[in-house]
């Protein structure tokens, strides 16, 4: 290996869990285990930027933009035919609106 | 030269598993002047009326509503296209063996990957199923495959070629480049799609001009901290017989010192998944087709996200963590400001240099199955690529050697911002007085 030394970092199995909860992940628990032994590695792996002098303080951005938002005149649109196409049987042409599932409360399974 | 016809039915009958996707006929579009020239197109970049995958299995039955400018600009020209290749899973890995559809095999055989992501577009390349073919590189995904495959691969400047209509990675690390045997079928691409969009903010007004290289006037950097890493003893060899070879054209050589190098891989696998995290939370069982119920809204996003492969888990959760309450600043902050400093060192280096040499892997094409379960070593593959996708500065990896046990070995080339003409004209003066990149994989 061209890196030196693992350490493994604090991070627990019920971290793991939490983790999958805020990502809306389902692991199984095998995948579980497997993440909770090479998810520290990993972050032990880039716990050594932490050694690293920073010459000038970062910005919040990743990439330096100018102008964040300029208003497109003849911006192209799907069309509802389109939309009918990539939203398959979910497409109500009635109201030419996608049918999603419910977001509030219990639904029975499709 | 082959027609795209040709390449059709030698792609239907290959063994490599290079494709995702393999249309009946080429798509043809007419006259222009890449009409000679057969593309194959990696799998997270959309065209119209094609599936779109990624290579996963969360895309399954997606078909892509429209075509990425760049497909559209290719189309202009004339190009054909010839089918979608194979990558690993939303471009993850480092050996193609993350797709959901099975690994690439390298057509130099020996039961070796073909690199990653952009796995399948080299090996098609590789194995003369295509003139060129379309890859993405974020962290070293198209140089690298193109190392492994001893192909030729251009990553571009950061906002040189629209990513409207790329399946989003890293959205401040992601490119899209052509691979090709030689540096002038890339060239040829290349200027063909690079350009500024008005549908992706981050593209950058640009109109490629190829240029002559001047030898005795050109500056090349070795930066120490590559050149002093214990990497494969024939990769090794074959970098220093190139730079012999730059030497005895009159180029000058100088050692760079960049101190903040050795951190761009750590600074990376923050960056990387922390940007996938969010870029990844739109596939939630509403869009793209595939769904899997439950009783509630959040089983459906959770039952549907199974879907995805382990190397994406496994980043999604590193980037959740590295964006989360408490870990924030200490990862992801300074993440960001590293990635400045190697931006900034690397804009030094270019006020001494005009191209910074370097191999583009540490190690010879591994065997698959090798690091499939060492998810950190897999990770070093990208050593020596990642720091020009942190900076933004263009890289090309060309072929320049063979190992005793004729594997490919690719050398890498940097120049600043908007440079790519320095790469190519070098490639191609290079590619005039060597023919490792004739050479043919008897496997393919």
């Amino acid at each position: 290996m061209l890196y030196s030394g693992i350490d493994m970092a604090d991070i627990t199995l019920e971290d793991i869990s939490h983790l999958a909860v805020l990502a809306r992940l389902n692991l199984s628990e095998d995948e579980k285990k497997q993440f909770s032994t090479q998810i520290p590695a990993i972050v032990a792996f880039v716990d050594q930027l932490q050694k690293v002098q920073i010459v000038e303080k970062a910005d919040n951005q990743a990439v330096a933009l100018a102008n964040m938002r300029e208003d497109v005149v003849g911006q192209e649109h799907l069309s509802p035919e389109q939309l009918a196409k990539l939203a398959g049987q979910n497409w109500d042409t009635n109201t030419n609106q996608l049918q999603v599932p419910a977001v509030f409360g219990e639904v029975a399974d499709e | 030269m082959s027609s795209a016809t040709d390449y059709l039915a030698a792609i239907k009958t290959e063994q490599l598993n290079a494709f995702r996707f393999v249309p009946e006929q080429p798509l043809t579009t007419g006259e222009g002047e890449l009409s000679d020239v057969a593309i194959a197109v990696k799998d997270n970049i959309l065209v119209a009326d094609w599936p779109a995958g990624a290579a996963s299995k969360i895309l399954e039955g997606f078909t892509s509503p429209y075509d990425a400018t760049i497909i559209r600009k290719l189309k202009k020209a004339g190009v054909s296209l010839v089918g979608r290749t194979n990558m690993d899973e939303f471009a993850m890995g480092g050996s193609t063996e993350n797709s959901a559809y099975g690994v690439t095999k390298n057509p130099w055989g020996q039961n070796t990957v073909p690199g990653g992501s952009s796995g399948g577009s080299a090996a098609a390349v590789a194995a003369d199923l295509c003139d060129a073919a379309l890859g993405s590189d974020t962290g070293g995904s198209i140089r690298q495959p193109a190392a492994f495959c001893g192909v030729t691969g251009l990553k571009p400047t950061y906002g040189a070629v629209s990513r409207y209509g790329l399946i989003a990675l890293a959205s401040s690390l992601d490119v899209i480049g052509p691979l090709a045997r030689t540096a002038e079928a890339v060239e040829r691409v290349f200027a063909v799609i690079a350009g500024k969009d008005v549908l992706d903010q981050t593209t950058i007004d640009y109109t490629y001009k190829p240029t002559e290289i001047n030898f005795s006037s050109l500056r090349v950097g070795l930066p120490k901290q590559w050149w002093e890493l214990t990497i494969d003893p024939e990769i090794a060899q074959a970098m220093t017989n190139f730079v012999d070879w730059l030497k005895a054209k009159g180029v000058q050589t100088k050692e760079l010192d960049m101190p903040t190098l050795p951190f761009a891989l750590p600074a990376y696998y923050i960056i990387l998944p922390a940007e996938v995290s969010a870029n990844l939370a739109r596939f939630d069982g509403i869009r793209y087709q595939q769904s899997v119920g439950g009783k509630t809204l959040l089983d459906r996003y959770k039952n549907t996200r199974a879907l995805f492969g382990p190397e994406v888990k496994r980043r999604l959760l590193l980037g959740t963590f590295v964006l989360s309450h408490g870990h924030y600043d200490d990862y992801y902050q300074q993440a960001v400001a590293v990635k400045n400093q190697i931006a900034a060192e690397y804009r030094l280096a270019f006020t001494e240099v005009d191209i910074i040499v370097g191999a583009t892997t540490p190690t010879l094409p591994f065997t698959i199955g090798q690091n499939a379960n060492d998810p950190l070593a897999m990770y070093q593959s990208d050593l020596l690529t990642v720091s020009a996708n942190l900076a933004g500065v263009p890289a090309l990896s060309l072929p320049v050697g063979f190992s005793g046990s004729n594997l490919p070995i690719g050398g890498q080339l940097t120049s600043a911002h908007q440079r790519e003409d320095l790469l190519l004209a070098l490639a191609k003066v290079y590619q005039q007085e060597t023919d490792w990149h004739t050479r043919k994989a008897s496997n393919g």
